[in-house]
């Protein structure tokens, strides 16, 4: 059944988050078309639009993707729709984790798609724009053609991992605001409410995630090819400056709160809320 | 009363300071029809809700075939609540595929023929239909359902005689067998021929609850019997 629930998330928000992705799509298409179609060196006109366009994007796919799985959230579990989705007969839990991992997922290629637009824009303005930036860049992505293919992967899968994480608690902690907003106490207002009550919730959880990564000295480098586990400060602190490394004690520091919070977002939506 | 396929014991519900249910006790059996009167703002809704586990923090206790509201009970129950809880992108045949996905007992062919019956496009955007065809395309999601017991939640407020009529007759044509039904409604002279049994609810407490053929032996009509229990309410 949670497939089920997962798969309707998906297309619920899909709907909207997939007409996005056609236009990054598209203004992909155009920018790249222009490049390659271009005569001559001067740099045309749908080239120089288009990656200012992406770039625009891609920037805002953030934000959009957040107004998007804010919405959807608020419709579909506090907004009348709640009356379907609470009726199913699924656990509310599942309903939530469904949405938390659709959403975080959303996050997570947009991200990708920050990147596929920044790598579009070095195709595109190459070295007579972006000059010594550019080699910078191509000296970097060199760079992975030396590393060990095993490295480079579990370095990609950690890092994905990593971003998932993070999203997923930056997720969790949207719906947990929006949940809150959606008690008596605000429900009048309660898309006001989100907005306001977002900033302290996330400042208090990002604090404490901090204060207690701060004594919690855990982590992974990749250091010549090699998985190197770090748990002194001094050793962390100098690595952290030349290798590609995990916090993991961060990131675990993370997945408890965000599950904390998640418990505590269930509780209010199964036992606090009574829908409009 | 041996197998109750509905028990509410004593159930209490407020909001901040307003009582809205104030130790609420009934049974209901499986085939029966039971009409649940009371005028607006009486706590039918509150009531329903706790039932069907949308308002989860009240006081006493529910069964449903024994169990408290959760996955198993939300499978026995079809509900239908008074507002438009599709959301505006569907489709009739979306939220068929939908509800299919969802309910084992939820019979396609039955809500296909339903669709074609009640003269609805099967492709068109829920939100661009008319507020009578959105109410038949819930009434037929509900009524597709092959379930115990189904709670109705005001099905008749706000349509015309002939469009009542014509829910009333989808509502009891397409019952599932031996199943029971909760109608929530104060347009009572509607429903009266084919309620078993009558549930009025006054100020937060259950006022009458009595079989129907108690109130005809009384030489009374339900209505009647609303009118004497509400006289002083309006």
């Amino acid at each position: 059944m949670f497939s089920k629930v997962l798969k309707h998330d998906f297309i619920s928000t899909g709907r909207i988050m997939g007409v996005i992705y056609l236009i990054v799509a598209g203004i992909t298409a155009v920018t790249l078309g222009s490049h390659y179609l271009k005569k001559g060196e001067e740099m045309a006109v749908g080239e120089a639009l288009g990656v200012a366009a992406l770039l625009l994007v891609s920037m805002c796919m953030f934000i959009l993707t957040a107004v998007v799985v804010l919405t959807d959230f608020h419709k579909s579990l506090y907004g009348e729709r709640g009356y379907l989705t609470f009726t199913l007969p699924v656990k509310s839990w599942k309903i939530l984790l469904s949405k938390v991992l659709v959403s975080t997922i959303w996050f997570v290629i947009a991200l990708a798609a920050l990147f596929g637009s920044m790598w579009v824009t070095v195709v595109v303005l190459k070295e007579e724009v972006l000059g010594e930036n550019y080699d910078t860049i191509m000296g970097l992505i060199s760079q992975f053609s030396t590393v060990k293919i095993s490295s480079f992967v579990a370095s990609v899968v950690a890092k994905i991992i990593v971003f998932f994480v993070e999203f997923a608690f930056f997720t969790v902690t949207i719906f947990f605001t929006s949940t809150l907003a959606n008690t008596r106490l605000f429900q009048k207002r309660s898309v006001l409410w989100t907005i306001v009550l977002f900033i302290p919730i996330a400042v208090v959880t990002v604090k404490l995630a901090e204060f207690i990564n701060e004594r919690l000295v855990f982590s992974i480098f990749f250091v010549d090819d090699k998985i190197k586990l770090v748990t002194d400060n001094f050793e962390y602190q100098s690595l952290l400056l030349n290798n590609n490394g995990i916090d993991i004690g961060e990131l675990f520091v993370y997945f408890i709160l965000g599950a904390g919070i998640f418990v505590a977002t269930h509780y209010i939506m199964s036992k606090k809320i009574n829908i409009k | 009363m041996g197998n109750a396929l509905l028990q509410v014991k004593n159930l209490k519900k407020s909001y901040g300071d307003h009582q809205v249910l104030n130790g609420i006790n009934f049974k209901i059996n499986p085939g029966m029809i039971v009409g649940l009167l009371g005028p607006n703002g009486c706590g039918k809704t509150s009531m329903i809700k706790s039932i069907v586990g949308l308002i989860n923090d009240y006081e006493g206790e529910i069964l449903i075939e024994g169990e408290h509201p959760g996955v198993e009970s939300k499978k026995a129950i079809a509900y239908l609540p008074e507002k438009n809880y599709l959301p505006a992108w569907m489709t009739p045949k979306s939220a068929i595929k939908y509800m299919a996905d969802f309910y084992e007992n939820f019979n396609k062919e039955k809500a296909y023929s339903m669709l074609k019956a009640f003269d609805l496009p099967e492709n068109q955007k829920i939100k661009t239909m008319s507020k009578g065809m959105q109410e038949k395309v819930q009434l037929l999601l509900v009524m597709s359902r092959e379930a115990k017991l189904y709670i109705l939640d005001e099905p008749l407020g706000g349509v015309d005689p002939v469009a009542r009529d014509f829910i009333m007759e989808t509502i009891m044509k397409n019952r599932f067998e031996n199943s029971s039904i909760l109608l929530s409604t104060h347009l009572i002279y509607d429903i009266e021929g084919i309620l078993d049994r009558v549930l009025m609810i006054k100020g937060g407490e259950l006022e009458v609850d009595t079989d129907v053929k108690n109130v005809i032996d009384h030489n009374m009509t339900v209505e009647d019997l609303f009118k004497e229990v509400f006289r002083n309410v309006f």
